[in-house]
């Protein structure tokens, strides 16, 4: 089946985006596909490449650009939501002159369509909320 | 027929509350997170013998040994891991959120 | 894009103590303009969103209320609030901003068992 998550949780703030996380990986070993991966509202921060925690604790923002790039899955983070937070990619740092950009690899800034989107195309569409 | 997640502690919350009065018979509930207290055998719990009776009521073995509560269980609430979560939706038509 | 798929938003947060009320109602707006089949769903502190009166200026935040009525705009007309949830709180239809459908909690188990997509805020 194809499984689209939408993630509304900060790493790190709450255990939404974990669960999310060890959902994904648990549907995939079950052999389905992730049409999907939705940040909205505080779950753009999975999406930051700034994010440093200390060696000894879970880098989740670091595993899920793993399982993005490792199994091809489309994360979107919504790009208003993501602006709001801090969260652009070197396009958007252009236009709005900011100092920098976070956006990591693997993951693109997009709109709300794309979780409509994914409500259409996947079979299930499941929310992980904080 | 829905599978509800449940994911906040119930005395601190009321998710679950409402998940149960919005809840229909055969539909499945999963208690995850902070939810997986209402998992533990207390005598005023929300997890009732009606409600099991009403549901399968499960919650996600991870989170309840994080909280140190595998040996606190109620008798009738299934455990699961992540592999059975994911059982759970392909066997529901959609997944109700509670948080 | 439509296969014709039916989503439900539902809507249990209260406005301002939280973006969940505002984002929701973004997502809401966005699907409407695509042509999906909408309804949506406000139950316990979600009906909050629907009273009259709202006024954040001094909270520095947006007037998402005033977006309601633009909903029927979009002809999303399935706008449903459960009576429970209002009746807890000492709320009836005349403090609400918008015309609702009021349903029971049976209904309204109803109602999100027989859509396709669940959007959850």
């Amino acid at each position: 089946m194809k499984y689209s998550l939408a993630i509304y949780g900060a790493p790190y703030s709450s255990q939404a985006a974990d669960t999310a996380f060890s959902f994904a990986e648990a549907a995939i070993a079950r052999g389905h596909e992730i049409y999907r991966l939705f940040f909205y509202l505080d779950g753009v921060h999975n999406a930051s490449n700034l994010a440093t925690p200390p060696q000894d604790e879970n880098d989740l923002p670091a595993r899920w650009r793993e399982l993005i790039k490792t199994q091809n899955i489309d994360a979107v983070v919504c790009i208003a939501a993501g602006l709001r937070r801090g969260l652009l990619d070197e396009v958007e740092q252009q236009r709005y002159e900011k100092t920098g950009n976070n956006l990591s690899e693997g993951f693109t800034l997009s709109g709300l369509g794309q979780l409509i989107d994914a409500g259409t195309h996947s079979d299930r569409l499941i929310t992980f909320g904080a | 027929m829905i599978l509800h997640t449940v994911n906040k502690s119930p005395l601190q919350n009321n998710s679950l509350d409402s998940c149960l009065r919005i809840a229909q018979p055969d539909c499945a509930i999963l208690l995850i997170e902070d939810a997986v207290y209402a998992a533990t055998d207390t005598a005023n719990g929300l997890i009732s013998e009606q409600v099991l009776s009403l549901h399968k009521v499960y919650a996600l073995i991870p989170d309840l040994k994080a909280r140190g509560l595998l040996e606190r269980i109620k008798p009738g609430i299934e455990l699961v891991n992540y592999d059975g979560f994911v059982t759970l939706t392909e066997q529901f038509d959609s997944v109700q959120s509670w948080y | 894009m439509s296969d014709n798929k039916s989503f439900l938003i539902v809507n249990r947060k209260a406005p301002f103590g939280s973006a969940f009320a505002k984002e929701a109602l973004d997502v809401g707006l966005i699907a409407a303009a695509f042509g999906q089949k909408l309804s949506l769903l406000f139950m316990d502190d979600g009906v909050y969103q629907l009273l009259k009166n709202q006024n954040p200026s001094d909270i520095n935040q947006k007037n998402s209320s005033q977006t309601l009525p633009m909903l029927e705009m979009y002809d999303v007309k399935d706008i449903y609030v459960e009576a429970e949830s209002l009746q807890a709180r000492n709320l009836q239809s005349e403090d609400l901003l918008i015309s609702v459908q009021i349903i029971d909690s049976q209904a309204t188990a109803e109602l999100i068992d027989q859509q396709d997509i669940l959007l959850n805020f």
